[in-house]
């Protein structure tokens, strides 16, 4: 397991208007590995992952202190370019959200818009994404087919395929199973477990049992404080807070 | 106010399973012993105890199997199901330690006076780690958990000291000699799987690993 931190935020607090969302957090997320954040809902778990690729930059209200490293570099330096940012940390959300296109043109877009491919290249491209998102063999025969064609399962796993086309370093996903049946969720667990060979994967997720079964290391969030982070084995095994114990054994939340 | 959960319902019934396994445990243990320092067959009667707690064995393993299955148990519930499915097997063998004890006694024979002092002496500090491993577990009771594991060191050195004195001053009946060593070595593993309670009992409550067998 790599001892290296991709992502490591310093002193992290955020506020919407007068709410303070995320109090002083200090992680180090590990290259390489996947990183679960858990905790009851308003905990401030999305908006942590959502600030590591500064996509709460889009709220007005919102104000950052602190620093977020992505290889050892901040963020939020002012000459920080925000798209290539969201290049090198893809995000997927909660709920599936294809573009109304093709399937190919879906994953040909982010290439496309970055320049970085064209013609065949594009082409291999979009399948070498495809498979990496365990969905190839499933739409090699139909790459023209509308993306509203899938299933909701295939759907996520187009999200996830089009956010790996322009080759990021991490991949952020937000719940990206709540809206999926069980057979589409294991094949986005196994996928998640799958992908951390070549990326960082951090997961936000409400079951536990997911953040048991897929992450090497799980962090757990109580009103904006990191309550506690470790190897997913020790928290689930011997959890050291109260709060992580009573949350995990379903007491609370 | 804590929520009642689903779960448990279920870990109650597997603490009032392997609750009723302990008090079979004790019973029978002490019959065996107390067989053999004061005479009388009570082979059937144990027997069928062994068997019983053979029994809860295997029904505290299902239940416990249904629980990881049914909930996906974490943490202090999921340390508590492993503690009950290790302590049940420890407290199964003290049912068949002390069956062994009533058979030897039946098949070989009356002992007479030889090694009644030791046997006495390991049967009543042997009942007391099973009582109070059996206690620290119902009361979460780390202080005497430890104890046990102290007083297995008193029970090891009486069982060698024995082994050398039969080697010393052997009695005349081969059949009483071979009786009485093998009573005293299932004492000393019942005392063993008294610690093992302890031990599981220590990881149950704070995640202490305590390997004491070297």
């Amino acid at each position: 397991m790599s001892e290296k931190f991709k992502i490591e935020t310093i002193d992290l607090s955020l506020r919407f208007g007068s709410t303070e969302v995320l109090k002083k957090l200090n992680i180090g997320i590990r290259e390489n590995c996947v990183t679960a954040i858990m905790g009851p809902s308003g905990c401030g778990k999305s908006t942590l992952i959502r600030s590591l690729n500064r996509m709460n930059d889009l709220v007005s209200s919102c104000q950052i202190e602190g620093k977020v490293l992505l290889d050892g570099a901040n963020i939020y330096d002012p000459e920080t370019d925000v798209v290539e940012l969201r290049r090198r940390v893809g995000m997927v959300f909660q709920k599936p959200n294809p573009f109304p296109k093709s399937i190919y043109d879906n994953i040909a877009f982010g290439p496309r818009i970055h320049q970085m491919a064209r013609g065949k290249e594009l082409d291999k491209t979009v399948e070498r994404s495809l498979r990496d998102a365990a969905l190839w063999d499933e739409v090699k025969d139909r790459l023209r087919a509308s993306a509203f064609s899938l299933s909701g399962g295939q759907q996520q796993r187009l999200c996830i395929a089009r956010a790996l086309a322009v080759r990021p370093e991490v991949l952020l996903l937000d719940e990206p199973c709540s809206a999926l049946d069980p057979a589409a969720t294991a094949k986005i667990e196994s996928l998640m477990v799958a992908l951390k060979k070549d990326y960082t994967v951090v997961v936000v997720t409400h079951n536990m049992q997911q953040a048991a079964r897929v992450s090497d290391f799980t962090a757990f969030l109580y009103l904006g404080e990191l309550i506690e982070y470790d190897e997913t084995k020790s928290v689930f095994n011997y959890p050291s807070n109260k709060l992580t114990e009573d949350f995990i054994t379903g007491r609370f939340g | 106010m804590e929520k009642t959960r689903l779960l448990d319902k279920g870990l109650v019934d597997l603490s009032n399973l392997l609750n009723k396994m302990a008090q079979l445990a004790e019973r029978t243990v002490s019959a065996s012993i107390q067989a053999y320092i004061e005479g009388g067959d009570v082979t059937l009667q144990v027997r069928q105890w062994s068997d019983t707690l053979l029994n809860y064995y295997n029904r505290v393993s299902e239940k416990a199997l249904e629980l990881i299955a049914r909930y996906q148990p974490v943490a202090t519930d999921l340390r508590m199901i492993r503690a009950c499915m290790e302590i049940s097997y420890d407290l199964s063998r003290f049912g068949r330690y002390a069956l062994d004890i009533v058979t030897i006694f039946q098949a070989l024979g009356g002992r007479g006076e030889f090694g009644q002092e030791t046997v006495s002496e390991m049967g009543q500090r042997t009942m007391k780690m099973i009582e109070a491993s059996i206690e620290a577990f119902r009361t979460r009771n780390t202080e005497l958990a430890e104890k046990v594991m102290e007083d297995d060191e008193g029970v090891d050195e009486l069982y060698r000291k024995h082994l050398q004195d039969c080697v010393k001053n052997p009695p005349k009946k081969i059949e009483q000699l071979v009786s009485d060593v093998l009573t005293v070595r299932h004492l000393e593993r019942i005392a063993d799987h008294a610690v093992d309670l302890a031990n599981t009992t220590l990881y149950m409550i704070d995640g202490r690993q305590v390997t004491p067998w070297k």
